[in-house]
C-alpha cells in the first residue's frame, strides 16, 4: 500500500446510486443511468479524505447478496470475498435505496458477519420520505453495530460526513446472523480446517471456490460437506431466509410509517393509461404518427434538414 | 392455494412457496421471503409478464416463473 492510502470498495444492489456516490467521491464522470445494471465491471478512481489521507475508491457492479449467480455479481463476490485480492477494501460502504431498505440490508449484513470494516450509507432518503416511510438513523445504526450515514449521492449531501466515517471506521460490534445456528457441526469443523473463527466465510467456503482457501483445504472441506450430505443451494436459502428474520427484527424497532407524508404516485397514473391493454397500443401509433407528420412538416428544405440531421444524430448516438 | 399467473391485476395473497431452487434463491435474496403479501400491479398482454408488488417493491415476472411461485390467498 502506498503512504496512507485506503481501499474503499462501493456495494450495494443494483440502482441503488454506486455509481453516482463514486462520481461525487472522486469527481469522475461515469456513466449512470436510472436503470440496474450499468456498472458490470468494477471502476476505480481516487477521492481525497482529508488533508492527510487518500482513499482508492472501487465502484462495484449491484448485487443482491454475497452469493454469486451471475458474472458481474461474480465481480463483487470476489473483491469482498477474497481476503488476498489485490482488491480487498480496507473499508466498504454499502449504498442503500432507503425506499427499499430491508432489500439492501441482506448485502451489508453478510459484510457485517465477514467481520470487515463497513458503513451503511442511506441514499434517496427523499424518494422513501415520499412514500411515508420514516427512518430512525440512531437505532439503525446502534441495532446493526456499524455507523449509518444519510446521503444524498445525486445533490452531493452527506459526503464530508460519509469521508469521516470512512476515516473513523471500527470493525462491527456483533454479528447480525451466526449461521452456526443453522447447521452447528458443518461449521465447527469447518473452522477448524480453515483455522480461522469466521463463521460466515467458512460457511461461503462450501459453496464458493473464491475465498482465500488453499488446494488442501478445498478438499477437506469437500470431504466434510459430502460426510454430512451438505447440500450449498438448500442451506442458502435457509440461510437467506433466517437472516431476513433477524433483519426484520432490526427494521421493526427502526423504521416507521408517517401516512401524512406519502405523496400521491403520478407516475402510476400515467402508466395506468399509456400501458393499458388496448389504448397503449394507441398512444404508440399516435405517437409514431405525430413524427411521420412532423418529419414531412411542410416543403421547406431547411425543416427536413434539421429533421435529417437530428436522425442521423440520434442513431450515431446509439 | 393458487399460483400466481392465476391472479387477476389487483388481487393480493401470501406468498407461500416457489417450485424452483434458482428463482427461489433470486426471490429470497430479494426480500421476497414465505408470508410476504404479493399483489398483482398489472399484466402484459398474454399475461407475460406479470407486474407484483411486494412492500413498495415492483417486480417483473416472467408467465414461465408465475407459474411456479405458488399464493395462499387470505380468507376477507
Amino acid at each position: 500500500m502506498s503512504k496512507q492510502e485506503l481501499k474503499v470498495a462501493l456495494a450495494g444492489n443494483p440502482n441503488s446510486g454506486k455509481s453516482t456516490l463514486f462520481n461525487a467521491l472522486t469527481g469522475l464522470n461515469q456513466q449512470v443511468g436510472n436503470y440496474p445494471g450499468i456498472t458490470v465491471d468494477k471502476k476505480t478512481g481516487s477521492c481525497k479524505l482529508s488533508v492527510l489521507f487518500k482513499a482508492k475508491i472501487i465502484d462495484l457492479p449491484g448485487t443482491y447478496s454475497l452469493y454469486p449467480k451471475s458474472l458481474d455479481e461474480k465481480v463483487t463476490h470476489q473483491i469482498l470475498c477474497k481476503n488476498n485480492h489485490k482488491e480487498y477494501p480496507d473499508v466498504t460502504v454499502v449504498v442503500a435505496d432507503s425506499s427499499n431498505l430491508r432489500k439492501s440490508l441482506l448485502l451489508l449484513s453478510q459484510i457485517i458477519d465477514l467481520k470487515m470494516k463497513v458503513i451503511l450509507a442511506l441514499n434517496m432518503l427523499d424518494v422513501s420520505r415520499d412514500l411515508g416511510i420514516v427512518i430512525d438513523t440512531d437505532v439503525l445504526s446502534d441495532e446493526l453495530g456499524v455507523p449509518v450515514v444519510s446521503i444524498n449521492a445525486r445533490k452531493q449531501k452527506g459526503i464530508d460526513k460519509l469521508k469521516l466515517a470512512i476515516l473513523e471506521t471500527q470493525l462491527p460490534k456483533r454479528n447480525i446472523f451466526d449461521v452456526s445456528v443453522l447447521f452447528p457441526e458443518i461449521i465447527e469443523e469447518g473452522n477448524i480446517i480453515r483455522g480461522t473463527e469466521n463463521n460466515y466465510a467458512t460457511f461461503l467456503s462450501f459453496s464458493s471456490k473464491d475465498i482465500n482457501n488453499s488446494k488442501k483445504i478445498e478438499l477437506e472441506l469437500k470431504e466434510l460437506s459430502d460426510k454430512y450430505s451438505f447440500n450449498p443451494a438448500r442451506a442458502l436459502a435457509k440461510e437467506t431466509v433466517r437472516r431476513y428474520k433477524s433483519i426484520d427484527s432490526i427494521l421493526s424497532k427502526c423504521i416507521g410509517e408517517n401516512k401524512a407524508l406519502i405523496k400521491r404516485n403520478f407516475t402510476k397514473r400515467i402508466d395506468d393509461l399509456l400501458l393499458h391493454p388496448v389504448l397503449g397500443y394507441l398512444f404508440f401509433l399516435v405517437v409514431l404518427l405525430l413524427f411521420f407528420k412532423l418529419y414531412f412538416l411542410g416543403h421547406s428544405s431547411l425543416w427536413s434538414g434539421l429533421m435529417e440531421d437530428w436522425l442521423i444524430f440520434q442513431i450515431g448516438y446509439l | 392455494m393458487k399460483k400466481l399467473s392465476d391472479l387477476n391485476v389487483g388481487e393480493k395473497g401470501l406468498l407461500s412457496s416457489v417450485q424452483d431452487e434458482i428463482l427461489e434463491q433470486q426471490l429470497l435474496e430479494m426480500g421476497v421471503t414465505p408470508g410476504q403479501l404479493i399483489e398483482v400491479e398489472r399484466k402484459s398482454p398474454f399475461s407475460d409478464p406479470i407486474a407484483i408488488v411486494v412492500s413498495h417493491l415492483l417486480l417483473s415476472i416472467r408467465l414461465s416463473d408465475a407459474n411456479n411461485i405458488i399464493i395462499s390467498i387470505e380468507n376477507e
